[in-house]
């Protein structure tokens, strides 16, 4: 092996090497370079036994299944209530309603932006990056819902709209 | 319930899943949970932390079934979430006081990654049931940055690639490779500190070569 290049023989323990290049350096490991890959696979092997029998034993399957929505297809939903009362509480801490009106106005204008076709049923926003606080419509009443996202990680924040029956 | 035999894939089982089994779902708890507590207990070196980890990722991957392309294993996609559970909530605990290397300046000095040609003085075997190596090792990998601790146990508990480590890292191989370097001479360091600092090296080691 070159000299003053240890980071191949990490590489080589590793299986980072090509073929021929794996040959070249296995052909020319010293002893020392040998004993250093020992140590190397020492602390590996170290590693490995201990969080292993840390784990031994650790079983929360229950736990975990208990905490499971009926499907996947419910996943992440956060009920209307749990909303309504995410929503009280926003409004606890955030302070005055008219501070917020604005954001309210910029969040449904970013609704009506990101509508969906079918003319009015669920409005569907791009990202969580803004905060619903309240939203006042005419003829219809509103419910924030948290939803998975449909790509990649997160959830998406979906806003409900019953439209209210005519007189 | 007895878990699903290995001989079922997991591709299987998240297809059932995701079709609303729940006995397909814990088939996959049962099978990966103890691997990543393990990850998730390095990482926070606290138990509760970890179990809510596992907790956390599982639930969140029951979430996103509906995503999961199927591109990367499962096991691949669980683990990058639990990883990042991990490390979101050491950057937030701050348990780690140490400044973080600049790693591509402060690593790449040519030796400066040279682990010793020294064993480590005991049988990494005995890790299994001697709790005093085991605390060692775990004190030893909490000198590590929680990004060194990463890139060692997915090198090394997980058989992660460089290329597979540098993408759920989100950091180029080189940068991989810096840390991981040195983290495994700072481990070697510290258990050969162990060793030969508690006078145990002739009590713990049958194979001490130097």
């Amino acid at each position: 092996m070159e000299p003053g290049d240890p980071r191949r023989l990490h590489r080589l323990h590793d299986g980072d090497l090509a073929a021929d290049e794996r040959a070249r350096v296995e052909a020319g490991l010293s002893d020392e370079d040998r004993a250093r890959l020992a140590a190397i696979e020492q602390v590996g092997a170290a590693l490995r036994n201990t969080l292993e029998a840390e784990a031994a034993g650790f079983d929360i399957a229950a736990a975990v299944m208990a905490r499971l929505p009926a499907s996947p297809a419910t996943a992440g939903v956060t009920p209307i209530s749990a909303a309504r009362s995410w929503r009280s509480r926003a409004r606890g801490v955030l302070g005055s309603r008219s501070v917020w009106l604005s954001t309210a106005v910029a969040a449904a204008a970013a609704v009506l932006l990101f509508a969906l076709p079918w003319g009015g049923g669920v409005a569907e926003a791009a990202t969580d990056e803004c905060e619903i606080e309240s939203l006042e419509v005419t003829g219809a009443s509103a419910t924030v819902l948290r939803l998975p996202a449909t790509r990649g990680e997160g959830t998406s924040t979906v806003v409900w709209l019953d439209e209210e029956e005519g007189p | 319930m007895d878990p699903p035999s290995r001989s079922v894939g997991d591709h299987q089982l998240v297809e059932e899943a995701r079709a609303g089994s729940q006995a397909a779902f814990r088939g996959l708890v049962e099978r990966y949970q103890r691997k990543i507590y393990g990850m998730a207990f390095a990482m926070l070196r606290d138990s509760d932390q970890a179990k809510d980890v596992v907790q956390d990722a599982f639930i969140k991957v029951y979430q996103h079934l509906g995503d999961f392309q199927g591109a990367s294993g499962f096991y691949t996609w669980l683990y990058r979430i639990a990883m990042n559970l991990c490390i979101d909530r050491t950057r937030r605990a701050k348990r780690i006081a140490q400044v973080e290397f600049e790693d591509d300046a402060a690593h790449d000095d040519g030796g400066a990654s040279e682990v010793s040609p020294h064993r480590l003085g005991f049988d990494p075997a005995r890790a299994l049931d001697d709790q005093e190596i085991r605390g060692q090792v775990l004190a030893a990998l909490d000198q590590l940055s929680p990004k060194h601790r990463a890139v060692i146990i997915l090198r090394e508990v997980e058989g992660l690639s460089y290329k597979e480590i540098a993408d759920a890292m989100e950091c180029s191989q080189g940068t991989v490779m810096s840390r991981l370097f040195h983290a495994r001479k700072k481990m070697q360091e510290m258990l050969r500190s162990f060793v030969e600092g508690d006078g145990r090296g002739s009590a713990l080691s049958g194979d001490r070569q130097q």
